[in-house]
């Protein structure tokens, strides 16, 4: 069994803690083993939090607003998480975001109004349909307040290089899948709950499978092709919101490209605190 | 010999024994394990505290080779023949298991003694018709080979009679020496005569054929006794006074026990000495002028379940149409009243181990051993029976668990962790602070691992679940 070397206390290297925020139970599975392959799991231990919100999606709900949202994610969603595995702030090095973009910032007269197949309409008010050009809602005026809200919060996230948590600040950055991570993956993007997870696990084989060479080839995204700042711009233009994109290649490409591997955020050695 | 006759001939200066030491070599999952109790860190003096030790640690990393090393040792040491199940726990691939002990012997005049009791033990392939009953407690426990016991090794060392004596071997049943070495040590066992020695030769033989120790079967002290009074050393007494303290103040449960109470075939309830069997019936059945005897055992058995299952009694009435001495037991709670074999699990477990527990609070020099004590038990009953034998019990005991309760109520020193290193096995934990909570310590160290050791192999919720997918009936072929 290969041991770490260990410093000069005699103590081994502390693990360093990576958290993963993500949307739901299916973004785990897909995404746990391409986290794992980029970090490593010699020194670093992944720890991943759902981000709940009233209707499901933290970053569209009521009540969430820029001025709120890093306090929301830590009491909502972070807190709980790194409490049920004995893990402290401190002990984080990196948080990412994975968010799917769900259309966020495409034009209110992109939404049309239509009537759902009886046999699949649960009566939900959010109920849409997402297509590249076009979404599909039920009530169109609660997809456009719901698209307001959330492109607010997410180009406040966007513009974050550092999220506070409890009292420490910690290096982050939001990766997207638009319009969402199914639609991206050249799947159906109104997969039905149950075939997410199917799709997730099919997704996470080929990652197993196939290694780095898969990953790369989720780097070929053309709104990766500039820096992180402008792949957020670049996705908020128009229809790019409902057509398939992620920026996920940026953070593939700087953990395959840097010599260690793994570690954390670009602000690492900073300390930063409030 | 009896107890009460061994008392009579050795005076009160009788020693508390305790275990301090077990090292094991290729035994089970443990190709190398040290683990030092408590009492081996730092001296106790006679009768002053208890003595626990929890082992903690994943499936499978040598928590049961622990006590079930325990039940070889006990056996041997009793001068009874080691079941043979344990025949397989010799390490794959690997000639024979080394089995070492080293226990303190505290007497009240003041001397402080060590015995150390070392043994190798391999598996030898028995013919079918000579198959017979696996384990006391379970018969289903049955072995296509036997387990010989060689290379048997006793040393002592500490004070003799004020005298301080360095550690040296005392007797030693390796195949060069017959019949046993070193030569030097003899003279304080008998006198040294070609028959003798021909007695002794046959009896070791024997005592590999019956898997038995050779030091302590019947017929090898039979011979030291018969030499007399004046060749009756402290070397000798010492072998005397460890089978007694094997015999009569040392318990190990190991899980094929258990198993017979899981499965409702029989509850043990275990006694100095004895074992009572409740069978499937509940019914008792002994001896009729035992029954006093009983009934008084259920007495002090219900002063103390009371005060861990509160309501709860047992029962005992002479069954109905049965011949005198079978006894139907029962468990009472208000007034409901059933067969103790109705009882759920947790509670026949307790019943069956609480004589022990009793024992290990109030004598000194009783060693309880128990796997799995965890089973059944309801964690904060768990917590409050250990911090009781901690607090204010005297004796000694060691127990496995897999419930973490234990590591927040007793002392740190008290716990020990196994590793995922076969090499080195048992290992407890470094830079604990007088206030840190062990459990939070234990599981960050889990994620962490920043001990020398790695206390757990890693496994992630994630993979856990692709596994399950993978796995699927419904599922792509693996």
């Amino acid at each position: 069994m290969a041991k770490r070397s260990k410093t000069v206390s005699g103590k081994r290297p502390r693990k360093t803690v990576v958290l993963a925020l993500v949307e739901g139970e299916s973004d785990k599975i897909a995404l746990y083993p391409v986290l794992r392959r980029l970090y490593g799991d010699e020194a670093t231990h992944l720890c991943f939090a759902t981000l709940y919100g009233e209707g499901g999606d933290l970053t569209a709900s009521a009540w969430v607003t820029p001025g709120n949202i890093e306090r929301r994610i830590y009491t909502q969603c972070i807190w709980y998480n790194l409490e049920q595995d004995h893990i402290y702030p401190k002990d984080l090095t990196e948080v990412l975001m994975f968010v799917d973009l769900d259309g966020a910032f495409c034009p209110d007269g992109a939404i049309h109004a239509y009537v759902p197949d009886p046999a699949v309409y649960h009566g939900t008010r959010n109920c849409c349909e997402y297509h590249p050009t076009h979404i599909n809602a039920v009530f169109p005026g609660e997809i456009a307040d719901r698209n307001r809200r959330k492109s607010a919060n997410l180009r406040h996230l966007a513009g974050l290089s550092r999220i506070r948590v409890d009292s420490r600040t910690v290096p982050f950055s939001m990766y997207y899948f638009s319009c969402n991570r199914e639609h991206f993956l050249g799947q159906d993007p109104n997969s039905p709950g149950r075939d997410k997870t199917d799709l997730a696990h099919g997704f996470a084989d080929r990652v197993t499978a196939e290694g780095d060479a898969f990953l790369r080839s989720l780097c070929g995204d053309a709104f990766c092709s500039g820096g992180y700042e402008a792949s957020w711009q670049r996705v908020q233009e128009g229809l790019s919101s409902l057509e398939p994109h992620s920026n996920i290649g940026l953070l593939i490409r700087r953990l395959l490209d840097s010599p260690a591997g793994a570690g954390g955020g670009e602000g690492e050695e900073e300390e930063g605190t409030l | 010999m009896t107890e009460f006759a061994f008392r009579g001939a050795h005076g009160d200066n009788l020693p508390t024994v305790r275990l301090q030491k077990v090292v094991l070599d290729h035994y089970k999952s443990v190709t190398h394990g040290e683990l030092v109790l408590p009492c081996g860190r730092r001296f106790v003096p006679y009768g002053e505290q208890s003595d626990i030790l929890g082992l903690y640690g994943q499936n499978g990393s040598g928590k049961t080779a622990l006590i079930e090393a325990m039940a070889v040792m006990m056996a041997l040491m009793r001068g009874a023949r080691v079941p043979p199940v344990y025949a397989e726990c010799v390490q794959q691939g690997q000639p024979s298991a080394r089995l070492a002990f080293t226990f303190e012997l505290q007497y009240p005049d003041g001397d402080v003694r060590k015995f150390v009791y070392a043994f190798s033990l391999r598996a030898e392939p028995v013919p079918e018709a000579d198959r017979d009953q696996g384990h006391p407690d379970n018969p289903f426990f049955r072995g296509s080979s036997r387990v010989c016991v060689f290379d048997e090794q006793i040393s002592v060392m500490g004070t003799f009679r004020g005298e301080q004596r360095k550690l040296q071997v005392l007797l030693d049943s390796a195949p060069e020496r017959p019949p046993f070495g070193p030569a030097s040590k003899a003279k304080y066992f008998y006198r040294r005569t070609p028959e003798k020695d021909m007695t002794l030769s046959v009896s070791r033989a024997l005592a590999q054929e019956m898997s038995r120790s050779f030091f302590f079967s019947e017929e090898t002290l039979r011979l030291f006794d018969s030499e007399g009074e004046d060749m009756y050393s402290p070397y000798y007494q010492m072998l005397l006074e460890m089978q007694f303290y094997a015999r009569y103040y040392l318990f190990v449960l190991d899980t094929k026990s258990a198993g017979m109470i899981r499965l409702n075939m029989y509850l043990p309830i275990y006694l100095p000495a004895v074992r009572l069997r409740i069978d499937a019936d509940s019914l008792l059945k002994i001896d009729a002028s035992l029954v006093p005897q009983a009934r008084e055992m259920l007495a002090r058995l219900n002063t103390v379940l009371g005060s861990l299952i509160p309501g709860m009694r047992l029962n005992c009435r002479q069954a109905e149409g049965r011949e005198e001495g079978t006894l139907l037991i029962t468990a009472c709670r208000g007034d409901t009243e059933i067969p103790v074999q109705m009882e759920s699990d947790g509670v026949r477990r307790l019943i069956s181990t609480l004589n022990l527990l009793i024992r290990v609070y109030n004598d000194p020099s009783v060693t309880v051993a128990i796997d799995e004590f965890d089973a059944g038990v309801f964690e904060y009953l768990l917590g409050e029976v250990l911090r009781t034998l901690q607090h204010s019990g005297k004796g000694q005991f060691i127990f496995t668990a897999h419930n973490l309760r234990p590591l927040e109520v007793l002392n740190k020193e008290s716990i020990c962790f196994t590793t995922a290193n076969p090499e080195n096995r048992y290992y407890r934990m470094k830079n604990i602070g007088r206030t840190n909570n062990l459990r939070d310590v234990y599981f960050r160290e889990i994620l962490f691992r920043e001990q020398d050791e790695t206390v757990y192999a890693a496994t992630s919720t994630e993979e856990i679940a692709a596994a399950f997918h993978r796995a699927s009936p419904f599922g792509p072929q693996p």
